[in-house]
C-alpha cells in the first residue's frame, strides 16, 4: 500500500500527467498501489491542464468499475488514481489578481519598492497572475511560495504517510514550473512541524523531472514568450538547482531534445495547449521509473536515450529497456481501442459477447462511454506525437482492416485464417479466450478481462512477444 | 445283403455323380439330384441301396378279363415293370407273386421285364381262384410289407361280402377290417404310405357281381395298383415311377395316403401379382388399403415340393380349408419359371418384384386368396385329407344291374369303404386331418 | 431389430410406405447403408461447421441454415442415387427395369432421409455448439 504523490507543475506536467495516465491505462508496470496527481498551476483555464484533468478524471471513473483483486489478470487500469480532491489541483490563491497586487507593492516603502523594481520589470508587475507567469520564473518564485499557507498542500501532509513516495514534474525553462519545483522541494523538506507527518515528509522518497528545452515558440511580437530565452533560462535554473535541489532530491532525471519545432505562440490559458510529445512520454517513464525503483535511498541522476536517433521514432529505435516496458502495452491497448471503436458495436451477435452478456444498453452506460472517451484521447494523443518534431510513431494509426500490420517495424505472423479480415481475427480470439473466463464477476471487469487476454494473445500469436 | 447288386450300384452311382452336372452329388445322395422325371427331388437322408419291389396279382377268376390277350392292362404292367427295372436311384429288385388265399411266387421262367406279356389265363392258373378274401390279401402283403419294400397289389378290388346277407353291414364292416389292418402295419418304425392308382382297360372276360351271376359282354373295366411303401421309398416311386403310370391313357385317377404331417411348409405372399388393394408383406400380410372396386385380393405362394402328393390334390380348391370364414381361394396354379399357371385364370406373368422375392428358393404352388370384406384375423390355410369325388364316383353299392348300366360298368362295388378304412385308420394314426397347416399373421388397417 | 427400426424411420412408422419400392429396399438390406452415409453426413457436415470452418463469419444463422441446406441436397443425392443403383441392380438379377413408379417412390423417399437428416443437424447443432469457439450461439 503505498502512494506515490505525483507533483504535475505547469503545462509540462499537465501533458506528462496526460502521458503517464495512457501508460498507466495500458497497463505498464507501477509498483505503487496508487498515484496521487496533484497538478499546479495558477493557470486557471489552461488548455493542457484541463485537457489532463478531464482525461484523469475518465481514468478514474473507469477505474472505480474495476476490482483487482487478484481474481482476474487484467492489467489495463490497474493503477489506481486517487487524487486528493476532484479537480486535481493544487489550488493557488489569489491567482487572479495582477502581481504587483499579489505583493502589495503599493503598501510597500520606498526602498523595497526600489529593489522590487530591480528584480521585476513593470511588464511583471502589471502581469495578470491569471495567466500564469509566462515563462517568468522570478514571479513564479514569489506566487509559488504559499504552499506553507495552502489548504491543499496540508491535506497533502496529513494523507502522506510512511512509505509513500513524491515525484515531482517540472519543465526548467519554462515559467510555473521552473520557479515552482525548487519552491515545493523546500517546502516538503523543510515542512512546517505545523504539518501532519512533517517528519516523515523530510525524510520521504522524492524524485523529479525537469524537462529541458524540446520545443520552440513561433516569433510573435505581442506575447512575453520567446523561445531565444529558453536557453538561458535553463542555464540559470540549473545553475539554481546545483545547490538548492540536488542534496533534496533522491532521483534526479534530465530529459530533453534539440529544439525542433515551434509551437503556435499563445502565452497561456486556453489556447495553451501543445501537442503531445514523445519527451512528455519519456518524463513518464521516469515517473515509473521511480516508483518501480526499488532502492531509492541512494541519491542518484538519470538521463533517458533513444538507440536510433531518427526524426520520427518507432518502437525499434527505442533502447532495449524502453520498448521492453512500453511496446507490449501500448500495441495492447491499440488493438483494444480500435476494436471498440470500428467493430464491438456490430460484434455484439458474436460468441463472447453473448456468453459474457455484452449487450447494447451497456454500450450506453457512463462506464463505456467514460471508457470510449478516454481511448479517444489516447487515440490523438498517439497522433499528435506521430506529427510532432521530434515525432514518436510506432503506430500506423490508420483504420483500414489490415490490423495486424500496424505496429511499425514489426511484422506480423501471418496464418491462413488471416485472409479473411484480421478484424474477424481478434474476435476470434475473443471468443476462444471468453469460453475460459468464468463468468461470476461485473461486466465491466469481464469486458476488460477478455480484452486484456485477448490483445496479450494477439501479441504472442502474431508478434511472438 | 446282395452284394452283385452292391457293387454295381457303386459303380452306377460313381457314374451317375460323374455325369451329373458338376458339382452335384459327389457321391453324397443327401444333396439335390435330376432323376428321369426332370424334377429336382431332395431326397431323404435314410434312403437304402436297395429295396424289393414286390407285385401281387390277384389271380381270382375275376382278374382273367384283363389279361386276355393283349390288354392295356398288359401294357400298364409293362411299363411298371420297365420302369422299376429303369430305375437308377435305388437298386430295386422285382418280385412277382400270385395272391388268393395262397401266397406264389412266380417268374413263368422269363425275365422280369417280361412277365407283363407270361400273363395268361394258363399262366396265373394256380392257387384257389375262387374268390379271395379280401382281409386275408391285404394282411398277407402287409406282413410281407417289412424291410425295404415297396407292395404293389394288382386287382380290381371288387368287394365280395361272403357269407354276409347284410350289405350294408357287411359293407361297414370292410370299413373297419381295413382301417384295422393298416393301423396293424403301421405299427412297424417306418411309416407307411399308401397310393391307389385307377386305370381303365379292355376287359374280355367274366364279371361276378354280388349275387355271383356270371356276366359278360362288358368291354371295359376299372382296375387299381395299391402301392404300399415307407415314405423314403414312396417319394422314389411317386417321382421316378408313378410318372410313367400316369403318362398312359388307361390312367384315370389316383388318391394318396401319407402319415407324415408336414410342418413349416414355405410360403411367400405376393404383394404385387394379380393383388387388389394394398398390402405390406414383410411381417406376414398388413393390410395398407382395400381396394376401391372389388374385394381385397392376394397370392399366396407355397413350397410343397416336400409334400407326396399328387398335383391335381394340390390344385382342387375344396380339399383346402381356410381357419375363419374371412378369406375364401379364389384359384390355384403352378409356379413354373417367371410364370404362374392357374387352374381356372390361365397364365400370368410373375410381377417382378415379387418375382424377387422367391428369387433362389423353390416354391411350387400359388394359392389366390379374397377376403370378403374387412379383415381382421390370421390367414389359416390348411390342406385337408379328404376323399376325392372321384372315389365316390368310382364306386358302387349295388352291381346287380351292371350289364344295362353303363355307368355301372365304370364303378367297383364297395370301393368307398375300402378306401374310407384306409382313410381313417391314417387319419387315426396321426391324429390329424391335415397335411398341413400355415399361419400367416394379419395385421389390419 | 435394427433392419426394422431404421425400415420405421424411412417409412414413418407405415405412414410413406411406398409398396413394393419399400418392400424391396427392405428385403435387399438397401436402407442401411444410405441411413449409415447420412448418418455420417451429418456428422461430418456438422462437425466441419462448429470446429473446423468455425469463424466468427460464419457464426450466423444464414451460414447454419446453408449448412442445413447442404446437408439436404447430399443426403437426397446419396439415397436416391443408392435407392437407384442398387434396385437396378436388384431387378436386373431376374433380367427386368426397374418399375416405372419408382421414380416418384426414391424421390419421396429422398425427401423423408433428407428430413431425418436435417433433424439429426439440428440435434447433433445442439451438441456440438458448446464446446465451438465461435459458433457457440448458434443456432441460440
Amino acid at each position: 500500500m503505498s502512494k506515490l504523490y505525483v507533483f504535475g507543475i505547469g503545462g509540462t506536467g499537465a501533458r506528462v500527467l496526460k502521458s503517464l495516465s495512457f501508460l498507466l491505462a495500458a497497463g505498464v508496470k507501477c509498483n505503487s498501489t496508487s498515484i496521487v496527481p496533484i497538478i499546479i498551476d495558477p493557470d486557471a483555464a489552461n488548455g493542457d491542464v484541463n485537457k489532463t484533468v478531464e482525461i484523469l478524471q475518465r481514468y478514474k471513473s473507469v477505474r472505480s468499475k474495476l476490482s483487482f483483486d487478484g481474481e482476474n489478470s487484467n492489467e489495463f487500469f490497474k493503477t489506481d488514481i486517487a487524487p486528493l480532491n476532484s479537480n486535481f489541483r493544487l489550488n493557488i490563491q489569489d491567482s487572479k489578481k495582477k502581481f504587483k497586487e499579489f505583493i502589495d507593492f503599493q503598501s510597500l516603502d520606498k526602498n523595497n519598492k526600489a529593489l522590487i523594481s530591480l528584480l521585476f520589470s513593470r511588464k511583471n508587475l502589471d502581469a495578470n497572475l491569471e495567466v500564469g507567469f509566462k515563462g517568468n520564473p522570478n514571479m513564479g518564485s514569489v506566487v509559488l511560495n504559499q504552499f506553507n499557507i495552502s489548504e491543499d498542500f496540508s491535506d497533502f501532509a496529513s494523507n502522506f504517510s510512511q512509505g509513500d513516495r513524491i515525484f515531482i514534474i517540472s519543465s526548467i525553462f519554462g515559467g510555473t514550473g521552473a520557479a515552482g519545483f525548487p519552491l515545493l522541494l523546500k517546502n516538503i523538506r523543510s515542512a512546517s512541524p505545523n504539518l501532519n507527518n512533517h517528519a516523515i515528509l523530510q525524510t520521504a522518497p522524492i524524485g523529479a523531472v525537469s524537462v529541458l528545452p524540446y520545443f520552440g515558440v513561433k516569433r510573435d511580437e505581442n506575447s512575453d514568450i520567446e523561445k531565444s530565452t529558453f536557453i538561458s533560462k535553463t542555464k540559470a535554473a540549473l545553475r539554481y538547482y546545483e545547490h538548492g535541489v540536488n542534496d533534496s532530491v533522491n532521483s534526479m532525471y534530465y530529459l530533453g531534445d534539440k529544439l525542433v519545432k515551434d509551437y503556435d505562440n499563445h502565452e497561456g490559458s486556453v489556447k495553451q495547449q501543445n501537442d503531445a510529445h514523445f519527451i512528455e512520454l519519456a518524463s513518464a517513464l521516469a515517473v515509473l521509473d521511480f516508483a518501480n525503483d526499488t532502492n531509492v535511498t541512494v541519491n542518484k541522476v538519470r538521463e533517458f536515450g533513444v538507440e536510433n536517433s531518427n526524426q520520427n521514432l518507432t518502437f525499434n529505435d527505442l533502447a532495449g529497456q524502453t520498448k521492453t516496458d512500453i511496446l507490449k502495452p501500448l500495441s495492447k491497448y491499440y488493438f483494444f481501442h480500435l476494436y471498440l471503436k470500428n467493430k464491438l458495436r456490430q460484434n455484439l451477435g458474436a460468441d463472447f459477447a453473448k456468453r459474457l452478456g455484452f449487450k447494447e444498453p451497456f454500450l450506453n452506460e457512463d462506464f463505456y462511454q467514460k471508457l470510449t472517451r478516454f481511448n479517444d484521447s489516447f487515440w490523438e494523443w498517439l497522433q499528435q506525437m506521430s506529427t510532432n518534431e521530434r515525432g514518436f510513431s510506432p503506430f500506423t494509426l490508420s483504420n483500414d482492416l489490415d490490423l495486424f500490420n500496424s505496429i511499425k517495424g514489426l511484422k506480423a505472423n501471418k496464418s491462413f485464417m488471416d485472409k479473411t479480415n484480421n478484424y474477424e481475427r481478434v474476435t476470434a480470439f475473443l471468443n476462444k479466450k471468453a469460453k475460459k473466463m468464468n463468468t461470476s464477476e461485473k461486466t465491466e471487469n469481464r469486458f476488460m478481462e477478455v480484452f486484456y487476454e485477448t490483445t496479450e494473445e494477439l501479441m504472442a500469436d502474431k508478434y511472438r512477444l | 445283403m446282395h452284394k452283385p447288386y452292391f457293387i454295381k450300384f457303386l459303380i452306377l452311382s460313381l457314374f451317375i455323380n460323374i455325369a451329373c452336372e458338376g458339382g452335384r452329388g459327389s457321391g453324397n445322395r443327401d444333396e439335390v439330384a435330376t432323376s428321369g422325371s426332370m424334377v429336382p427331388i431332395i431326397i431323404e437322408k435314410d434312403l437304402p441301396l436297395d429295396a424289393t419291389v414286390k407285385i401281387y396279382f390277384e389271380n381270382t377268376l375275376s382278374m382273367d378279363g384283363y389279361i386276355n390277350g393283349n390288354t392295356d392292362f398288359k401294357d400298364v404292367f409293362r411299363e411298371l415293370l420297365v420302369a422299376v427295372d429303369n430305375e437308377d436311384v435305388i437298386d430295386l429288385e422285382t418280385e412277382f407273386y400270385l395272391i388268393n388265399d395262397k401266397l406264389i411266387k412266380e417268374s413263368f421262367g422269363v425275365e422280369t421285364t417280361k412277365i407283363a406279356d407270361a400273363l395268361s389265363k394258363q399262366s396265373i392258373s394256380k392257387g384257389n381262384r375262387g374268390t379271395s378274401n379280401f382281409e386275408d390279401v391285404l394282411n398277407t402283403v402287409l406282413e410281407n410289407q417289412t424291410g425295404d419294400v415297396i407292395s404293389i397289389v394288382m386287382a380290381d378290388f371288387i368287394y365280395s361280402p361272403g357269407n354276409e346277407t347284410d350289405t350294408p353291414s357287411a359293407l361297414n364292416k370292410l370299413k373297419t377290417y381295413t382301417k384295422e389292418a393298416f393301423l396293424k402295419a403301421g405299427i412297424a418304425d417306418k411309416d407307411i404310405e399308401t397310393t391307389i392308382y385307377r386305370f381303365s382297360s379292355r376287359f374280355d372276360g367274366i364279371y361276378y357281381n354280388i349275387n355271383n351271376s356270371h356276366i359278360k359282354g362288358i368291354n371295359h373295366r376299372p382296375y387299381y395298383y395299391f402301392v404300399i411303401a415307407p415314405s423314403n421309398l414312396m417319394t422314389v416311386f411317386e417321382k421316378q415311377i408313378s410318372p410313367q403310370l400316369r403318362n398312359n391313357k388307361g390312367f384315370e385317377n389316383e388318391i394318396s395316403f401319407s402319415p407324415r404331417y408336414f410342418e413349416n411348409i414355405p410360403y411367400q405372399v405376393f404383394s404385387a401379382t394379380k393383388s387388389n388393394g394394398r398390402i405390406n408383406t414383410r411381417n406376414g400380410i398388413e393390410i395398407v388399403d382395400y381396394p376401391r372396386q372389388g374385394n381385397l385380393e392376394f397370392l399366396v405362394a407355397l413350397d410343397l415340393t416336400g409334400v407326396p402328393l399328387h398335383e391335381d390334390y394340390f390344385l382342387n380348391k375344396d380339399n383346402y380349408h381356410l381357419g375363419n370364414d374371412q378369406f375364401i381361394i379364389k384359384d390355384i396354379g403352378t409356379i413354373n419359371g417367371k410364370k404362374l399357371n392357374f387352374k381356372t385364370e390361365g397364365k400370368t406373368p410373375i410381377n417382378p418384384s415379387d418375382l424377387l422375392k422367391i428369387q433362389g428358393k423353390d416354391y411350387t404352388h400359388v394359392i389366390l386368396v379374397s377376403a370378403k370384406g374387412l379383415v381382421s384375423e390370421d390367414l389359416k390355410l390348411s390342406l385337408r385329407k379328404s376323399i376325392p369325388t372321384w372315389v365316390n364316383n368310382s364306386s358302387s353299392n349295388d352291381d346287380r344291374a351292371i350289364k344295362s348300366d353303363s355307368l355301372e360298368q365304370t364303378k367297383t362295388f364297395g370301393f368307398a369303404y375300402l378306401i374310407e378304412g384306409i382313410s381313417n385308420s391314417y387319419i387315426q394314426k396321426t391324429g390329424s386331418k391335415e397335411y398341413f397347416n400355415v399361419k400367416i399373421p394379419v395385421i389390419k388397417k | 431389430m435394427l433392419k426394422n427400426l431404421i425400415a420405421n424411420f424411412y417409412e414413418l412408422w407405415g405412414a410413406t410406405f411406398l409398396g413394393e419400392f419399400s418392400d424391396q429396399m427392405f428385403s435387399n438390406n438397401l436402407y442401411m447403408s444410405i441411413a449409415m452415409s447420412s448418418v455420417i453426413v451429418a456428422f461430418v457436415i456438422t462437425i466441419l461447421y462448429y470446429y473446423v470452418i468455425d469463424r466468427p463469419g460464419t457464426a450466423k444463422l444464414g451460414v447454419w441454415f446453408i449448412a442445413l441446406l447442404l446437408g439436404a441436397i447430399a443426403s437426397v443425392l446419396i439415397a436416391f442415387v443408392s435407392a437407384n443403383n442398387g434396385l437396378t441392380d436388384v431387378y436386373a438379377s431376374i433380367g427386368a427395369d426397374i418399375p416405372p413408379g419408382f421414380s416418384s417412390d426414391m424421390f419421396l423417399f429422398s425427401l423423408v432421409n433428407a428430413m431425418w437428416v436435417v433433424l439429426l443437424m439440428i440435434f447433433l447443432s445442439f451438441i456440438f455448439k458448446w464446446k465451438s469457439t465461435n459458433s457457440s450461439y448458434i443456432p441460440f
